[in-house]
């Protein structure tokens, strides 16, 4: 008898399994994935006729699609339907309420960024009703770009007021049906950034999606355009160094560049989401698909990359050099600890006459983590003198831990030149040994020859970004060596 | 889309084939045999979805494989061969997969040492079946299983301690009946501190399906000259691994030169299994016209303090297909590990093609690893120089070929290859102007 009640109390007391938040707001869909789903999602945001058909062409295509699996990573299968796909601002009731309730270690990582105090709430998740100053920022801000003719707002804004540029430039890089993940976020894209630059401007500023109003909650399916008109110019920076709060584990973004003739796009990404623990329970997985398009003669796209946090880390930031003269760069850095894994890298297409690019990858790998470098350089036959050059090394701290290079390089134009390099070592004794006998602890040491080995990379970021870069490789490879 | 993988009545036709072919009197071979078979039975052929086929179609070939299994071969030919060394060499030659000990010139071993068909090493030393397919697994490819189901009368070659050889194994294959499909297989075993130098030579006068496996194991302080020239019928379709097992201390020094059949694709594993063991590979492979050409490379560091090196390339002209895939894969415990690789490719004309990936993966903290590689054209600089002191365009570009092969061939132990390069550098020369 006692058992049988044992039984019952333990069905009463037993947890939801299904894991999932139940407590439904007005403004939250039930999870599951189906056509409604993505009608209710496009009828909340008030988008267009155009939009909605979109959506659901990209549903269409994502249900005929596979989960890719070539990639190095080993992961938990990922249950599509038992994500809300929409959500409205998560509910500041279950948010901290102060940084006192915030978890102290977040708190010493930010001490070690020298991120500011006020900066600290929000980049928390403190559920703040005006984030100080920000506001005032933002209007100067606004004011300037519009003199300019800038175009910066979010995604969802940019289907309101300029539906005639979203429907022109929307996934002319990465359609819908380009890979499973690009698909999925095509159908269920919630928010992310837009950008316009008109003809012939250079951006008076830097953009920021840290300074776009609405920036907090853009959910894990991002979507940013930019777009450069012919001989415009734009320096673009996503993600912050400082650690995210996310209570979604799936992220699926996509960002799409378009480059036309004379224009350049320089975009810039810290990615720091949670990572998960020693143990490597938790943590984000960031599924990506970044492209630009190098449309015009003479354009130029540059991606800037410092990959330190999620769990998994799948992206492959490409440009497609589709005008003559044109060119792509790729600059990257990726960290992995713990057992992180990644598995990054990018795709450079030449396609029109003397393009160039350049491959500059940096990996490093601590604990028990996989980091894997995998990259396409492809030579059209129309790729008269094109170029490339691409350099991977890989650095390794630890015995625990793996370091990859998978490069493919398909070549079909004799003229084109086509090198790439790569070395995988470790901290070498003597260099260790050198800057110890002139006094710099262990620590300090491995700081600065893992810094030493980034420079190429952060010599490319923004200022400010390549200062907090810095600090931010410091703090993720702790405890990695001694 | 692409399935290569045949239906089920092709599959059936070819274990009929099978079926009517003699059984092997050994029992071990025998199973062996059968569960090859049905490993291919299982996973077919492969298709360009997998990534170790990435970029070389096999479905015509997979389409001729059937009949081509059938054909028997003309058992008496006696083709008028032009050896590549006739002096110095133990001379072994297989006719369409057969072994003719009258076109072998063996001699007198010195005691200990065999090489001859399996068979016949049986009967002298059993258990010797047990390394049959012990390298090769099924797994790892159709044509792998294929070869270890479908295989003749397969080539041995033992060295006992401490021997060694100081005459090069020169062996032979040649297909002479038009639209067959041989299976050449050889294996050999290398005692401890044992010297070795064994050089396969592929030739074919028709139209016909090559596909080969050849496994070695080399023990503690062996040391292995190897190497291989493909020179098929330009519509032949050549497949070929080679397993190479190094234990402590052993020593791999190989060359596989590359110029015939419509499609090639050969692939060298290279094991370094002891601590201390070191491999040095080269490899040159050429295509003209419609050639489609694969070389691949996968050395695998299982120990500490192994070494390698890798280095390939590629000359390729009119619309020529070049496939490159090197590996270097380091184990956990393979700590002061070096390994280096490198691969050069030279396209001639427009319409040749390279698709090229040199991969590391490496999971010691301890290494130095290296990979490079580079795709381009012949220097204009380099032909302005040569032109400008007096040279002709034609014979400049000539010279810049024939250097770029020459730096790979330089060092090559056996002359008869060098010239074999120098020979087909020539033809692709013309070709490719």
């Amino acid at each position: 008898m006692a058992s049988k009640q044992d039984n019952v109390k333990d069905i009463v007391d037993r947890k939801y399994e299904h894991g999932f938040f139940t407590d439904i707001e007005a403004d939250t869909v039930a999870p599951g994935l189906d056509e409604e789903v993505i009608r209710l999602i496009s009828k909340k945001k008030g988008e267009p006729a155009f939009m909605l058909d979109w959506r659901l062409k990209a549903f269409a295509y994502w249900q005929s699609m596979q989960e890719p699996d070539w990639a190095k990573l080993k992961r938990d299968a990922i249950d599509y339907q038992a994500i809300s796909y929409y959500s409205a601002p998560k509910s500041k009731a279950d948010a901290p309420k102060s940084l006192d309730e915030v978890d102290p270690k977040l708190l010493e990582t930010y001490d070690k960024l020298g991120i500011p105090l006020h900066e600290r709430a929000r980049l928390a998740g403190v559920a703040v009703d005006a984030v100080f100053d920000s506001v005032s920022v933002a209007t100067t801000f606004k004011q300037k770009l519009a003199e300019a003719g800038v175009l910066f707002c979010s995604f969802s804004e940019a289907v309101k007021d300029h539906p005639e540029l979203v429907e022109r430039y929307l996934g002319t890089v990465v359609p819908q049906r380009d890979n499973f993940f690009a698909a999925l976020n095509s159908a269920v894209f919630t928010d992310g950034s837009f950008v316009y630059i008109p003809r012939g401007v250079r951006c008076p500023m830097e953009l920021s999606t840290y300074f776009r109003i609405n920036a907090a909650n853009t959910g894990q399916f991002e979507r940013t355009l930019i777009i450069a008109d012919e001989g415009s110019y734009v320096s673009y920076l996503e993600g912050c160094t400082a650690p995210q709060r996310d209570e979604n584990q799936l992220h699926a973004a996509v960002v799409e560049l378009i480059a036309e003739k004379d224009a350049e796009i320089k975009y810039s990404t810290v990615q720091n989401w949670y990572p998960g623990d020693e143990e490597g329970r938790g943590g984000i997985y960031n599924f990506v698909t970044k492209r630009g398009d190098c449309r015009g003669n003479r354009s130029k796209i540059s991606w800037t990359q410092v990959e330190a946090g999620s769990a998994i880390t799948w992206k492959y930031p490409s440009c497609v050099l589709r005008g003559n003269d044109s060119i792509g760069e790729f600059y990257s850095v990726a960290v992995t600890n713990n057992l992180q894994q990644a598995d990054t890298g990018t795709k450079m297409i030449h396609i029109g006459k003397n393009t160039r690019s350049t491959i500059i990858s940096k990996g490093i790998s601590a604990g028990r983590a996989q980091n894997a470098y995998r990259g396409l350089v492809k030579m059209f036959p129309t790729a008269e003198n094109a170029r490339n050059y691409s350099q991977c090394d890989s650095l390794l701290m630890g015995n625990r831990c793996g370091a990859h290079t998978f490069p493919y390089m398909e070549i079909k134009n004799p003229t084109a030149k086509v090198e790439h390099e790569a070395t995988t070592s470790k901290i070498a004794d003597d260099q260790l040994f050198y800057c110890r006998q002139r006094g710099l602890s262990e620590e300090d040491a491995v700081n600065m020859i893992v810094n030493g080995f980034c420079k190429e990379v952060f010599r490319e970021l923004p200022m400010e970004f390549a200062v907090e870069a810095q600090a931010l490789m410091n703090v993720s490879l702790e405890g990695a060596v001694g | 889309m692409n399935t290569a993988t045949p239906d089920p009545a092709t599959i059936e036709v070819m274990r009929k084939t099978w079926q009517e072919r003699p059984p092997a009197d050994n029992l071990r071979l025998h199973d062996r045999r059968t569960r090859a078979l049905e490993s291919f039975a299982q996973n077919g052929f492969p298709t360009t979805h997998q990534e170790n086929w990435k970029y070389t179609d096999v479905r015509k070939l997979a389409a001729s494989y059937p009949e081509c299994l059938r054909t028997v071969p003309d058992g008496t030919a006696t083709p008028d061969l032009v050896p590549l060394i006739d002096k110095d060499a133990l001379r072994i030659t297989f006719i369409d997969g057969i072994y003719r000990p009258d076109l072998s010139t063996v001699g007198d071993l010195p005691p200990g040492v065999f090489a001859g068909s399996v068979s016949e090493l049986l009967t002298a030393v059993p258990g010797f079946e047990a390394h049959f397919g012990a390298l090769a697994h099924d797994s790892d490819s159709a044509f792998v299983a294929l070869n270890t189901a479908f295989a003749g009368d397969a080539l041995a070659i033992v060295l006992p301690d401490n021997m060694e050889l100081g005459q090069p194994v020169y062996v032979r294959f040649h297909a002479s009946t038009p639209q067959l499909g041989t299976q050449p297989r050889v294996m050999a075993k290398l005692g401890a501190n044992s010297r070795a130098t064994l050089i396969e030579h592929y030739t074919s006068s028709h139209q016909a399906i090559v596909n080969s496996v050849t496994e070695v194991s080399c023990e503690t302080g062996a040391a292995l000259n190897y190497y291989k020239v493909q020179e098929e019928h330009r519509e032949a379709w050549h497949t070929a691994v080679q397993y190479i097992d190094l234990a402590r201390d052993a020593r791999l020094v190989s060359m596989h030169l590359d110029t015939g059949a419509g499609l090639a694709r050969n692939e060298l594993q290279v094991r370094l299994t002891g601590k201390g063991a070191a491999a040095d590979c080269k490899g040159l492979f050429m295509g003209s016209n419609n050639q489609h050409v694969e070389c691949r490379i996968n050395v695998e560091h299982a120990a500490a303090d192994t070494q390698s090196r890798e280095r390939f390339r590629g000359i390729l002209a009119d619309k020529a297909c070049g496939v490159f895939n090197g590996r270097i894969y380091v184990e956990p415990e393979a700590q002061k590990t070096a390994a280096e690789l490198t691969n050069r490719n030279l396209l001639l004309s427009k319409g040749a093609e390279i698709n090229t990936k040199p991969e590391l993966e490496i999971y010691a903290d301890d290494v130095k690893c290296v990979h490079g590689s580079t795709t381009g054209q012949l220097d204009e600089q380099s032909l302005f120089y040569l032109m400008s002191r007096g040279i002709d365009h034609d014979e400049a570009r000539n010279m810049l070929v024939e250097a770029f092969a020459g730096e790979l061939l330089a060092g090559t132990g056996i002359e008869a290859i060098k010239q074999k390069a120098q020979q087909a550098l020539r033809a692709l020369r013309t070709a490719g102007q």
